[in-house]
């Protein structure tokens, strides 16, 4: 292939915003991060590429996305494609066990190869949150009433979150080998219960999607499942009618095929479902086990939210764009330049 | 906070083998449809169904995408889409087989008769189902040059293009026609009704009546 054809041809993975588009992509950051900031989470960098072979056993199905090369030394890198996993790397080894609880937020480009089943496919931004330091239901539900209000202020009323837990499938097939394991999870992700393994009432329960209440009355007629599974779907319940008596039944959904991809979920699992868009847009949960794997024992629940897949749904209202600003007028640069600046002090935009 | 609207389910139909059959099925559901005027979108009788006619291969594409929430269509076209969906239910029309068929007087790789295919070491197989084909035989072991065709695939091996080929088998009519045999059945291919993910969490309840209606 010639140069001429590589000119108009986008290699896999990557995406250029120009002008207005790139103008609304910052403004709704910076709505975002506004909201972050008073909910009191700092923001933190991670680095654009890191040795591979800190990710390669957390990568799962996403390992042949990524995007791979080799530095000067010879060593393997990879190009940040997960904020999550570069973060907990970055974290993991910047804090000492025992912190007090921290929260921290992020917003970044990623890099990797778009892939069929990837909730970024398509999707080159993530904005999130994480709570490090924070174990248990109150950690969960900080992180979700966080999620719910990012929703209100984007201006997303029919957006749902679904609210899952790994901790149910763990109770319910941990004990099957990891060949098998891995099969129950598909089959519980794609809703094929055809080929999942067990008694009918774990098709009931994974089947199941609903308010909190519809939740707990399902869980309390099926029969045959083990008490560890019951326990952990109680969890997830509980949590759902705790966001229900704040006021925000109509948002949540207790869904509990909602098991997660990642390998690293230990806990709660939730994806947020919006009208006109085939993926979730925004996707989180609980690791308590993955800062572990970089030398720092702490609980940690997260979100990441894939801002390019709302851009065309949030109205962001008028906008002052740099687009239609006006010029100075003036015969000079020198009056047109204290013209602008008055108009600039008055917080008008203008042009030279 | 608002209602997601009652608006109509929205369903992706494949033009050509299976399209008349599911119109009839739909029908004795109760949902009765037609494309007139060479329209490509029409809305169900019950106005539960906005139906959308899009070619075969095309129509995983539109789900994909959420364009459509729903679609029907054949295992094959799924798999070779290689996109994964929810399975909401399968129907008892339309079945057929994928089948290895090869002419009667062509000479079988080396292991190939005694069942398994483990023993051959290579073959050129000639195809519309490539993703299929090459998963199949490399899930057995064994090397395939695959050559894409998109139609008349029996007529490869008779003028010694492949002198394999991987197709679709109801009657086994064309093959007879044109002198090859079926070797071996690789998979019976079903017809499913499947959902776009994140519409069916959206929709699930409209989307279980739907399912319910139509298994009855």
């Amino acid at each position: 292939m010639n140069s001429a054809s590589h000119l108009y041809k986008l290699p896999q993975g990557t995406e250029r915003l120009m002008l207005e588009d790139a103008f609304r992509r910052q403004e709704l950051v910076r709505r975002v991060q506004n909201l972050f900031t008073r909910w009191g989470y700092q923001p933190v960098q991670t680095p654009v590429f890191d040795f591979y072979d800190l990710y390669a056993p957390l990568l799962g199905r996403q390992a042949e996305s990524v995007y791979r090369l080799v530095d000067r030394e010879g060593d393997l890198l990879m190009l940040r494609s997960d904020i999550t996993l570069f973060l907990a790397r970055s974290l993991g080894v910047a804090l000492q066990s025992g912190h007090a609880p921290l929260r921290v937020c992020y917003s970044d480009t990623i890099l990797r190869h778009q892939d069929l089943e990837d909730i970024a496919a398509n999707e080159f931004f993530q904005i999130g949150a994480e709570f490090l330091g924070a174990s248990g239901p109150e950690g969960d539900l900080e992180m979700l009433l966080l999620l719910e209000e990012v929703l209100t202020t984007l201006g997303l009323p029919q957006a749902r979150i679904h609210l899952g837990s790994r901790g149910v499938f763990d109770a319910a097939f941990g004990a099957l080998d990891a060949g098998a394991q891995a099969a129950a999870l598909e089959a519980v992700l794609l809703r094929r219960w055809d080929e999942l393994p067990g008694p009918q009432a774990l098709r009931d329960l994974f089947g199941f999607i609903g308010t909190a209440t519809e939740a707990r009355a399902q869980v309390g007629r099926l029969q045959g499942l083990s008490p560890a599974t019951r326990a952990q779907a109680e969890l997830v319940i509980e949590l759902a009618s705790r966001l229900e008596a704040l006021g925000f039944g109509e948002r949540f959904r207790v869904d509990f095929s909602e098991a997660g991809r990642q390998s690293y979920y230990t806990g709660l699992v939730f994806r947020v479902y919006q009208p006109g868009l085939g993926d979730a847009l925004a996707a989180g949960g609980r690791y308590d086990k993955l800062l572990a794997r970089f030398g720092l024992d702490s609980p940690s629940v997260g979100f990441s939210f894939h801002l390019g897949k709302v851009e065309t749904l949030v109205d962001l209202g008028k906008l002052d764009s740099p687009a239609t600003a006006p010029g100075a007028t003036g015969a000079t640069l020198e009056q047109r330049f204290h013209k602008a600046r008055e108009a600039r002090q008055a917080g008008r935009n203008m042009t030279l | 906070m608002t209602q997601t609207p009652p608006l109509p389910l929205t369903l992706a139909l494949p033009k050509g083998r299976l399209f008349d059959l599911v119109q009839k099925h739909f029908a004795g559901k109760g949902f009765v449809f037609d494309f007139n005027d060479r329209k490509l979108t029409t809305l169900d009788s019950t106005g539960t169904l906005q139906i959308i006619l899009v070619k075969n291969a095309d129509l995983p594409t539109y789900v994909h995408h959420g364009i459509a929430g729903l679609g029907l269509c054949g295992d094959d076209v799924l798999y070779e889409s290689g996109y994964e969906f929810p399975r909401l239910l399968s129907f008892d029309f339309g079945q057929t087989r994928m089948a290895l068929a090869a002419r009667k007087d062509h000479s079988r790789p080396p292991g190939f008769t005694s069942g398994p295919l483990a023993g051959s070491s290579h073959m050129t197989i000639a195809t519309k189902f490539t993703r299929f084909t090459r998963d199949y035989f490399h899930g057995l072991g064994v090397p395939v040059k695959i050559i894409r065709l998109d139609g008349s695939v029996e007529l490869a091996p008779v003028l010694g293009l492949a002198p394999y080929i991987v197709d679709l088998v109801e009657t086994g009519s064309t093959l007879k026609a044109n002198g090859l045999e079926v070797l071996e059945t690789l998979g019976e291919i079903g017809v499913n009704l499947f959902a776009n993910a994140a519409y069916y969490k959206l929709r699930y309840q409209e989307i279980g009546a739907l399912v319910d209606t139509l298994r009855k």
